[in-house]
């Protein structure tokens, strides 16, 4: 019965590595399909499954030596990495074949296009990384039908690399991505009332555009109307359980426009215009339990991530300088969710669901050529929700942690210094603008019915929303924040329909919600001070709305309700 | 768009300006506000009358109880400089928004408060601490609203029910001097506090049970005070209301403008519709400040003062007749200030302080008002208090 499995399909598109001299230029241009399937059908189940199906194009891996002018480009490209595993095609149950499921599986669905990596040391002159048109799709998936244990699931999406964590890049790097799409996608799907599913991995990733180095000097990072979709599903018509690992994990990622450096930076600019980023994780159960209410009834230890990041600049912590920054989003779209539909008796959730955009940290900004701070947000949206919601009446939930955040233009590190002398021209900016439509979305939403009483127990939801955030030691430098904002940020925490009109819900006890907005605020332990200048100006309008709701028809223990809302505030940061 | 983009980075390009040496003269900060805060809080035991299962509920629309400690907590913030080693040479603050900030229990009928519930609404606008401030603009309105309304529902509250509200509009703390500047609380702008508990009690005066026999888990604990038998622990109010607007504090106070035409109302109302579910104490406390300066050194103070200020405080039944003297323990204050100057003595000293110069003009035509009688009221207009 046991089966040992392996499989792998690898398609390559490599530049021809001769030995390179140390001054080499290099061109890569990629026009073309690559598709990678593995697929195994196996009715009666499986164990030990290894999987791994991978596109690369443009790929430069370089030892310890320098590289001149690196120019890559994909153009039309499509990727197609999948894996695929099912034994739901097989003869329907059967009491004497008790085991159609399958046993540590690992799958592995992997896409790169336009890669530069750098072992160490050593120096690159001028980069340019395009991806224009290109389609990346990784999926993996396993159907089973049958208790299933050990299942994990990689599928990463990767456009416009470079990877030089300890390497200095002394001329203008530049990479964009143009009407591209990335989907990575894990499936754990049962088929009926009597499959167990326990130790679930599963992760989502897609990145475009992202440079790690030691130095940089000036970086361009654009991306224009493109996609990105990260989405895990867990389907269970049975329990959902842990037996070796501590948890069950979802986690989904979009990433675009990222740059990390642990030394200085000069000029970093990075726009996104159009784009959508849509990270999603599922756990879902039947729509109905007909005939069978012992089965589906259990889901356990489960940690839930779900994550967008667009226009980000990460410092490193040996103390980065960079003289100007530029991060702008155009009608850039967030969205980040967690659900959980099925249960009636969930213990050990978290949910964590986090929007960003324009994002810098850094140690000091603006030592050399100061060109300034500016962050802009302008159109979209952002939208961050956990879910757990099922309609059985008899429907309990223990050690619930909801977080769902969304935040827009922050800037942190030890100082900004606008070094010109005398100069009053502005040193930093924040700007958002969400009129029409365009906000930020926070909230969290948990429905129960009553297991013998029980209702909530154990519950914290946290909703927060915030948009232009500057928090330093010290500023110096004329900063200002000007904000339109439609802010909702809300916890419910309510009885499903069926417990509200039938048997009534259980009890809350310990339950925490909170649910912050805000926006312009600066933290400093020093204020600008300069001759002839406002130093600080900030102007706030449009809406925020902090709610909270909780209700059951039972009673309730322990509830703490904090609903915040701040506009236009400096002050001093709280450990100081 | 790469042309858009190229024109948005190109205008950070900074101004050169003939140099200066960098003497710092202090912060110059302005913040404008004129969005909408709303914080809501809901807290809801009803259950439908659809509900009829009748094994684990007494009866449709019953509440259940509340026990522990729960809290319910709102704060709205817009124009907010702490920094209290900052000195700021000039700051201007208009706040024309609306915050709002509601915390909403509905427990049904027949729910019962065991435990505590906190009730706290918290709006601020127009606030700075600093170490000096040498001019200083602050503006609430025009059309400026901060409101904060606490509502409990309930049948019986034997446990502790607090419900508070603070709005606070224009305030200055700064340790060494405020310089000149204004302070304007226009008339169409308002600061409303409205604390509101309902006690319903049993419908009808007719326990669901049978209050020998057959006593329901949950009204185990006040059993004594259903039916006839009066209870003696049946539970604590406390309902606070304070608004503040226009607040100087600070050593020096010198050519300030402070203009008050607004409202500042304060209500706290307690609606028991049986007299088994009338609580044991009450305390109702209502606080309007509006131009009030604390001291040590006045100059050139000009204070005007043209609005309304009210206090209610109540506890009634279905008929709104008062009930506050059926309640064992029951306090109330209702106090309402406008254009008051606190001079303080100066820390440590004791000598020579009679030199220094008070010098305001304060003018009121402020109706105030206070509803009901018992405990203490205040109304003072115009008034300077010395401490020397």
């Amino acid at each position: 019965m046991h089966k040992y499995l392996t499989t792998t399909a690898v398609s390559f598109v490599l530049a021809a590595s001769p030995a390179l001299a140390d001054e080499t230029d290099i061109d890569q241009i990629l026009y073309g399909v690559q598709n990678a399937l593995n697929a195994v059908y196996a009715a009666d189940g499986g164990v030990d499954i290894n999987q791994a199906a991978t596109n690369a194009g443009n790929i430069i891996s370089r030892g310890p030596d320098s590289l001149d002018d690196i120019y890559q480009s994909a153009r039309g490209v499509g990727q197609t990495a999948t894996n695929y595993v099912n034994s739901t095609d097989g003869p329907p149950y059967e009491i004497e074949e008790a085991f159609d499921g399958f046993e540590d599986v690992t799958q592995a669905a992997t896409n790169v296009l336009n890669s530069l990596s750098m072992e160490s040391g050593a120096s690159v002159e001028t980069i340019r990384q395009r991806a224009g048109g290109t389609d990346q799709l990784a999926e993996n998936a396993v159907f089973y039908d049958g208790d299933s244990i050990n299942i994990d699931q990689t599928a990463i999406n990767a456009a416009n690399l470079v990877n030089a964590p300890a390497t200095e890049l002394t001329e203008d790097v530049s990479q964009r991505m143009r009407g591209g799409t990335q989907r990575a996608t894990n499936d754990a799907i049962g088929d009926d009332y009597f499959d167990d599913l326990d130790d679930v991995v599963q992760s989502a990733m897609n990145v475009a555009n992202s440079v790690s180095a030691l130095d940089v000097d000036d970086v361009r990072q654009s991306i224009f109307r493109s996609d990105q979709r990260a989405i895990n599903t867990i389907e269970v018509y049975d329990d959902l359980r842990v037996t070796d690992l501590d948890m069950n994990v979802q986690e989904a990622v979009n990433a675009a426009n990222l740059i990390s450096i642990t030394g200085d930076g000069d000029d970093l600019r990075q726009l996104s215009v159009g784009s959508d980023q849509v990270a999603y994780n599922m756990i879902l159960g039947p729509d109905e339990y007909p005939g069978n209410p012992d089965h589906g009834d259990v889901v356990e230890d489960v940690a839930q991530t779900a994550t967008n990041v667009t226009n980000s600049v990460s410092g490193g912590e040996g103390g980065t300088i960079i003289d100007t920054i530029g991060q702008r989003s155009l009608f850039l779209v967030q969205r980040a969710g967690n659900l959980v539909d099925m249960g009636d008796s969930i213990t050990g959730l978290t949910q964590d669901a986090t929007n960003a955009a324009n994002i810098a940290q850094f140690n000091d900004l603006g030592v050399g050529t100061f060109g300034g701070a500016r962050q802009w947000w302008s159109g979209g949206y952002q939208t961050a929700t956990n879910v757990v919601a099922f309609g059985l009446g008899d429907a309990a939930v223990y050690d619930l942690a909801q977080a769902a955040t969304n935040v827009i233009n922050s800037l942190s590190g030890d100082d900004i210094n606008d070094s010109a002398p005398g100069g009053t021209g502005v040193a930093v900016s924040q700007v958002v603008d969400m009129s029409g439509l365009s906000g930020q979305l926070a909230g969290n939403f948990v429905s129960f019915g009553s297991e013998d009483g029980d209702g909530l127990t154990d519950v914290t939801q946290a909703a927060t929303n915030a948009a232009n955030l500057i928090t330093l030691d010290e500023l110096r430098g004329v900063t200002v924040q000007d904000a339109y904002v439609q802010q909702v940020a809300g916890n419910v925490a309510v009885p499903n329909l069926a417990s509200f009109f039938i048997a009534g819900s259980g009890d809350i006890v310990n339950l925490d919600q909170s649910a912050v907005n805000a926006v312009n605020v600066i933290s400093a332990n020093e204020l600008p001070d300069i001759l002839g200048a406002t130093d600080i100006s900030q102007t706030a309008s449009g809406f925020q709305l902090s709610t909270n709701i909780a209700a059951t028809t039972a009673s309730v223990s322990g509830v703490t309700q904090a609903a915040t809302n701040v506009a236009n505030s400096i002050g001093m940061p709280s450990d100081s | 768009m790469l042309r858009r983009a190229a024109i948005f980075f190109a205008v950070p390009a900074l101004v050169a300006v003939a140099a200066h040496a960098d003497e710092p003269t202090g912060a110059v900060i302005e913040q404008f506000f004129d969005g909408r805060q709303i914080g809501l809080n809901t807290l809801d035991l009803t259950a439908p009358a659809e509900q009829i299962d009748t094994t684990t509920t007494l009866a449709p629309g019953i509440g259940g109880t509340l026990s522990q400690d729960n809290m319910q907590l709102i704060t709205n913030a817009a124009n907010v400089l702490i920094s209290q080693t900052t000195i700021v040479e000039d700051a201007a603050q208009v706040s024309a928004g609306q915050q709002e900030a509601g915390n909403t229990l509905d427990g049904g009928e027949l729910s019962i408060l065991n435990g505590s519930l906190t009730q706290t609404g918290e709006n601020l606008t127009n606030v700075i601490i600093a170490e000096r401030v040498d001019s200083v603009m602050q503006q609430f309105g025009p059309g400026g609203m901060q409101t904060v309304e606490n509502a409990a529902n309930l049948g019986f509250a034997p446990g502790s029910l607090t419900q508070t509200g603070r709005n606070t509009a224009n305030i200055v703390v700064a340790d060494i001097s405020i310089g000149s500047g204004a302070q304007v609380f226009p008339f169409d702008s308002v600061q409303s506090i409205d604390n509101f508990v309902r006690l319903t009690g049993m419908p009808g005066d007719t326990p669901p049970f049978d209050p020998i026999s057959d006593i329901p888990e949950q009204f185990a604990d006040i059993a004594p005070g259903i039916g006839q038998n009066v209870g003696s622990s049946r539970g604590t109010i406390v309902q606070e209301g304070i608004n503040l607007g226009n607040i100087l504090i600070s050593d020096e106070v010198r050519d300030v403008v402070r203009i008050f035409n607004g409202e500042q109302i304060v209500m706290n109302n307690i609606l028991v519709e049986d007299m088994h579910a009338l609580p044991q104490s009450v305390t109702q406390s209502g606080i309007n400040i509006a131009n009030f300066v604390s001291a040590i050194e006045v100059s050139g103070l000009e204070q005007f003062s043209d609005g309304v200020q009210i206090v209610e405080n109540n506890v009634m039944d279905t008929s709104l007749a008062s009930l506050t003297a059926a309640i064992p323990s029951y306090t109330h204050v209702a106090e309402n200030y406008v254009n008051v100057l606190h001079i303080r003595n100066p820390d440590g000293s004791t000598d020579s302080v009679s030199t220094l110069p008070v010098t305001a003009s304060q003018t009121s035509n402020v109706p105030q008002s206070s509803e009901m009688g018992s405990g203490r009221q205040v109304q003072v207009g115009n008034a300077i208090a010395i401490d020397r």
